[in-house]
Formats: structure tokens, C-alpha cells, sequence
């Protein structure tokens, strides 16, 4: 009797169930994030004008707006973008730093920062911008950004090339993935069959 | 003699090479092309590949101009990324860069190739682009790419987060500067004339 009542309702519950679980779209755990960037040089707005006499460039940040990135286990996104902006033949020393704001809004809401040293000169046409952080981790919540950057930081490029635009990349890892609603789905279903059982059981014996 | 032959030439010559000749300045004009092979995907061969929704493009750079003094950051291009789909598309292949110089001479040749693997998503990537981290020498100018992200590695970025990744190198140049040319013929000129003068005295 179990046998056959256990048959069908494995035909009539378990199976579609399954089915329906299988046929949830894959899910992670979606990140959405910006970024922002400060020049110590600019009194912390996200461009800055270096000053050699009479010559000048400028750095702009900029940042990624809102991006909702699937971060489980991990994903790489980008940070933003830096541009080097000059006219000037004679190197323009860069200096002070550069702090990278991080804004999370899912999973959870929260903010940091990561701090970086600009070092080096630039040219219309040559540089040796660099751009190294003294950290490259940053939590907030339970996802990890890592900044990607190579080991003696981000090399800028002059404006003669690519536009003088350098991409800052990162890393995203959720370190506590929540569970997928796939998961959900057949637990539930698994419950809700052992309660069904019981229950035809329950009343029979009575 | 010799101190003469000093104050008369050497010293004047030594002076206006150091005065008159400009800081070296060594002008490289470039362009970079790239080639993606890959199985399974259509556009082998060509610069813009599709795996199924995903499309990965590499963008060139046209015509580059920098002063390799006697090294500068340059860009060598940018892969860019687009893709309809939330599932991750595993890509494979590989991707040969190269470059071609007009200035300060002329000459084209492979800079490296790199490997293409991992899976991007329009919202999650891991896929990277792995180098071996090669040089190329084209008439005294030096090309390397540099700034990975990790060992020999670029990341690719999904679109949802902008799906541009720029690809750096350094530019070397080893060619002697124009001043150590000038000194070194005015030191063998002057040499000469002492030469040629104690002979006719003898």
C-alpha cells in the first residue's frame, strides 16, 4: 500500500516539483555597487590638477554607477577608470593620493574605502603615473572587493594612447553565499511531501 | 698642444652638444592589432568574436604616440565585452597581439599571445586572458605589456559593470641619446686633429 500511495505521489508531487525547482533561473548573490574616487591633490573632489610652473594635468575618476554584478562565489568588475588629461611636453609630477569609495546597496548597505599613493610624472605623450594602494581588501557585509592591481599598482597611460583611460579591476567573492531558491524550493517541497505522508498515514489509522 | 686643441674645440663642441641639442625625445608612433582564435564560436580569426550571446571585441589603438624617454606607460588596446544572458558562456581560445611601429623606424612584429579562459555572464565573469609575458624589439624600442591584474593575467570585466578591460605596456627605448652621439664625434674629430697635426709636425 505505502509502496504504491509513495509512486504516485512521487508522479504526482515530487517529479513536477523537481521540475519546477529545475527550472528556476540560477541565482547568486547579486552585488549592486558604485564607486567613487578622491584626489587628496583636489581637496577630494573626483578630478585633480597637478601643477609644474606653468604646465598642468589633470586626473578625473570615474566611477561605476548602480552596477549589479552575480557575485557567488566570485566575480571580477570593474572599480572605474582613471584619465590622464595634458598638454604639456615637460613631466608633471603627480603626488598625494587617492581614495577609492565603495557603495554597496545589496546584499546589504554599506560603504568603505581603499587608499591609494599616485607617484610618478606625466606627458602628453609619456607617463610613469602610477597609482599603487596601500590595501587592496575591502568587506562590507559578506562580500570582499579585491583590487586587482598589479604589483607595482595601476600604470597610467598618457593621453596619446587609449585616450590616456587606465581601468581599475577588481574582484567580488561573497564569503557566506545565501542559499539559492533552488535550495529553498526542494527542501520545501521535501517537507511538504513528508508532511502529506504523514498525514494520509495519521489518518488512516484512525 | 693638447690643452689647446681642448680649449679651441673640445671644449666649445663639448658645450654646445650639452647647450644646443635638445632632451632626448624618442618619438615612437605605433599601432596594435589583435587576432582571436577560438573553437565553437563564430569570427575566428578576426578581432570580434561571438560565443552564443556573448560578443568579445578587441579595440585597437589606431595610431599611438609616445615618448619612450627611455620608458613610458602606453596602452595597448582595450577587449570589451557585451552579453545578453545571465548564464555564464565558457569561452576558450587565444589572442595574439601585435604591433606596428612607423617611428622612430619601421617595423611590425607579434608581441605576445595570450590564452583565453573561464566564463562570462552579462553580470559575472570569471575569465581571464593569460600572457607569457613576452618582449618586442623593433628597432631599439622595447614593448612589453605590463600592469596585470595577477601573474600574466588581465581580467575580463561583465558588461553590467562596464565591460571594458584596457590592456598596459611599457615602451623602452634603447637606442644612445643624440648628445652621447654628438660628444662621442666631437671626441674622435678632436682626436683626429691631434693626430693629423703632431704627424705633420713629425
Amino acid at each position: 500500500m505505502n509502496n504504491g500511495k509513495l509512486g504516485g505521489l512521487s508522479l504526482k508531487l515530487v517529479v513536477p516539483a523537481i521540475a519546477f525547482a529545475m527550472a528556476l533561473p540560477a541565482h547568486g548573490t547579486m552585488v549592486t555597487y558604485s564607486t567613487t574616487g578622491s584626489f587628496s591633490a583636489s581637496g577630494g573632489g573626483s578630478s585633480a590638477v597637478f601643477t609644474l610652473g606653468a604646465n598642468n594635468a589633470t586626473l578625473s575618476f570615474n566611477g561605476v554607477t548602480n552596477a549589479t554584478v552575480n557575485a557567488s562565489p566570485m566575480t571580477f568588475a570593474s572599480a572605474g577608470s582613471i584619465q590622464v588629461q595634458t598638454a604639456s611636453t615637460t613631466g608633471v609630477p603627480l603626488g598625494g593620493t587617492f581614495t577609492l569609495g565603495i557603495s554597496q546597496t545589496a546584499p546589504s548597505s554599506n560603504s568603505g574605502s581603499l587608499l591609494g599613493n599616485l607617484t610618478g610624472t606625466v606627458t602628453f605623450s609619456s607617463s610613469s603615473g602610477d597609482l599603487e594602494f596601500t590595501s587592496t581588501a575591502l568587506t562590507l557585509g559578506d562580500v570582499t572587493y579585491t583590487l586587482l592591481a598589479p604589483g607595482g599598482g595601476y600604470e597610467l597611460v598618457p593621453p596619446t594612447t587609449n585616450n590616456g583611460v587606465t581601468t581599475l579591476e577588481m574582484m567580488l567573492a561573497v564569503n557566506n553565499p545565501v542559499p539559492e531558491p533552488t535550495f529553498f524550493a526542494l527542501t520545501g517541497f521535501g517537507f511538504a511531501g513528508m508532511g502529506l505522508l504523514v498525514f494520509r498515514r495519521f489518518r488512516k489509522s484512525v | 698642444m693638447i690643452p689647446r686643441v681642448l680649449i679651441k674645440f673640445a671644449l666649445p663642441a663639448a658645450a654646445l652638444a650639452a647647450i644646443v641639442l635638445p632632451a632626448q625625445a624618442t618619438t615612437v608612433n605605433y599601432s596594435t592589432t589583435g587576432v582571436i582564435t577560438c573553437a565553437g564560436c563564430t569570427g575566428s580569426g578576426t578581432d570580434s568574436v561571438t560565443f552564443g550571446p556573448l560578443t568579445m571585441t578587441y579595440i585597437p589603438i589606431a595610431a599611438g604616440t609616445v615618448n619612450a624617454n627611455p620608458t613610458t606607460n602606453a596602452s595597448a588596446g582595450e577587449i570589451r565585452i557585451t552579453d545578453t544572458s545571465t548564464a555564464n558562456t565558457p569561452i576558450n581560445g587565444t589572442f595574439a597581439l601585435s604591433i606596428n611601429q612607423t617611428a622612430p623606424s619601421a617595423g611590425s612584429g607579434p608581441l605576445d599571445s595570450g590564452t583565453l579562459t573561464g566564463s562570462l555572464a552579462s553580470n559575472n565573469s570569471t575569465a581571464i586572458l593569460t600572457f607569457t609575458d613576452s618582449t618586442l624589439n623593433l628597432g631599439g624600442i622595447e614593448y612589453q605589456l605590463d600592469s596585470f591584474s595577477f601573474g600574466t593575467s588581465y581580467v575580463l570585466v561583465p558588461p553590467s559593470s562596464g565591460g571594458i578591460t584596457s590592456l598596459e605596456m611599457n615602451v623602452t627605448s634603447t637606442l644612445p641619446e643624440p648628445t652621447f652621439m654628438a660628444l662621442t664625434a666631437f671626441g674622435f674629430a678632436g682626436m683626429g686633429v691631434v693626430a693629423f697635426r703632431r704627424r705633420r709636425r713629425a
